[in-house]
């Protein structure tokens, strides 16, 4: 523990130290938080209500209990909490619109259920929220407190900021969420909402109050004043408008939708570029591959639409199906939801460029890699995308593979292959003469040791299983 | 007793009101003039009596 009392910031998780009342750690692959007196209190009066066990019961906040627990500075928190793993930490800026909807509704009905109980939430972030597959989650248990008579929802804010205003620019906009939650870990101004929406078609829901108004009372009243909880309650605010603003909200987050049914791979799972005879020796591929022994996570790059992941997901824990197309995403976390897949995290990720660390020190919530260490990595048909779109040169693709250190299903299509020709076309002359079979494979060979080879019946693609 | 870690931004906590409906707009109003009111105050306790000036003019 340092001089001044505080938790040592390197000792804790570089995430959860903005709200000074508690923190979290690692031991092994346990998560535990330490409260103070004040959290510890605000737990002991979430816990015995009734709409937290009821939350635990259906899994909608994270399973907890009371443990011993040493912190790793010997600090002596006065209860020590420890939450069940979640198998791969994701954030908002990697997740589709109906994922980000999911978790805000599931923060709405929370803080909705809890205050019949007289309980709050002091905050609304959308990193208090996880997914277990399809799944949102509730993390952050000592976001609820008691509720005082005649205060506003404190997480009214952040919630406009992490939630409503990015799923508004893509519900209004067609605006992708992801840029700008990525950009900024505070998420998106009022102001800079009421820029981005205003026009034509500022008309929509919601606009008016939570954007607009919101931007000029934010500018009209800078001053942080607690004396405002004051002044509301003498104006004579009520436990009620606190739920109607709840109700609403709920309302308005639930009636959001995005219209948009293109994108660049929207079409892909017609996969009519693939014979049906490939598109089986592919899956039998990966299936014999990834259940050569139990898995723990397995990371599908370019997922599209998971065929290839829920053949992975069959004798792995978790299998993270990332691809840069928001489109796809959100049908596939859709058809997740629906069929009740948990082993499979929908991820929005263009591999060309990853999420990096963000937030204070770039460390608060930090980049993929971090986060998650895959025993398998399914690259299939994405590696002449990573070379011919991006530019990526075929060389650093492999030298990145080989440095997650794990075992490699690569497909690469050859220079006779259609999307190649197709990819080509839009590429000045000699620019990409280097793309060939053989000059790959010698790449492959230089880093990899090659355990099986494959040519698929086209005869323009063929499979990898490599290991580092 | 105010406990919560956030900035108690005072525009967004107005706003909370104004967003549950037109019972919530009235209190909203009415902390918005209450809070004119007394910047209006606090402005006007600025100004030195003894400055023939006004307007606080140095």
């Amino acid at each position: 523990m340092s001089s001044s009392g505080e938790p040592s910031p390197a000792l804790y998780d570089s995430g959860s130290f903005r709200d000074p009342t508690s923190r979290v750690w690692r031991d092994g692959d346990r998560i535990l938080r330490g409260l103070d007196e004040t959290a510890a209190a605000d737990w002991n009066a979430a816990r015995e209500a009734a709409f937290f066990a009821a939350a635990i019961e259906r899994g909608d906040i994270v399973a907890t209990s009371e443990v011993n627990g040493a912190s790793p500075d010997g600090r002596a928190w006065t209860t020590v909490l420890e939450h069940e793993r979640i198998p791969i930490v994701s954030y908002a800026h990697e997740w589709s619109f109906t994922m980000l909807q999911d978790a805000a509704l599931l923060t709405l009905r929370l803080v909705r259920a809890a205050i019949d109980d007289d309980i709050t939430s002091k905050d609304a972030s959308a990193y208090n929220v996880q997914f277990v597959g399809a799944k949102p989650v509730f993390i952050d248990v000592p976001s609820f407190e008691p509720y005082r008579a005649g205060e506003a929802w404190w997480g009214y804010r952040q919630f406009c900021q992490l939630f409503l205003f990015p799923l508004m620019f893509t519900a209004y906009k067609d605006l992708p969420h992801q840029p700008w939650l990525r950009g900024a870990v505070d998420g998106i101004t009022p102001e800079h909402a009421r820029r981005v929406l205003q026009g034509k078609r500022a008309g929509h829901k919601g606009y008016l109050s939570h954007v607009w108004l919101h931007a000029k009372a934010d500018s009209r009243f800078k001053d942080g004043s607690a004396d405002t909880v004051t002044e509301m309650k003498n104006a004579g605010y009520k436990k009620e408008l606190y739920i109607a603003t709840i109700d609403r909200l709920i309302k308005l987050v639930d009636g959001l939708s995005w219209e948009r049914s293109e994108s660049t791979w929207g079409d892909y799972s017609d996969r009519g570029h693939y014979e049906s005879k490939e598109l089986l020796l592919k899956g039998d591929f990966v299936r014999r591959i990834v259940g050569q022994q139990p898995r723990n996570q397995v990371w599908d790059v370019g997922a599209n639409d998971g065929m290839f992941s829920r053949i992975a997901a069959e004798n792995s824990e978790t299998v993270l199906a990332m691809d840069a197309d928001d489109l796809v995403v959100d049908r596939l976390y859709r058809d997740l939801r629906e069929s009740g897949t948990t082993g499979i995290l929908p991820m929005v990720m263009n591999f060309a460029d990853p999420s990096p660390g963000i937030g204070w020190d770039g460390a608060e919530r930090p980049p993929l890699s971090q986060r998650s260490s895959p025993d398998v990595i399914l690259a299939l048909a994405v590696i002449h995308h990573l070379a011919l779109t991006h530019n990526v040169p075929t060389s650093s693709i492999l030298d990145l593979f080989r440095s997650l250190g794990s075992k490699i299903v690569l497909e690469v299509p050859t220079e006779d292959d259609q999307m190649v020709k197709t990819l080509m076309r839009h590429k000045r002359a000699g620019t990409h003469d280097a793309y060939t079979l053989e000059h790959i494979e010698r790449q492959i060979e230089e880093r990899f040791d090659v355990r099986e080879r494959k040519v698929l019946p086209g005869e323009t693609r063929v499979l990898f299983h490599l290991a580092s | 007793m105010v406990s919560a870690y956030l900035d108690p931004a005072s525009g967004s906590a107005i706003i909370s009101a104004v967003a549950a409906g037109a019972a919530g707009a009235g209190v909203a109003a009415k902390t918005m003039l209450a809070k004119m009111r007394l910047k209006k105050r606090g402005a006007d306790a600025d100004i030195d009596p003894t400055d023939e000036a006004g307007a606080g003019a140095t």
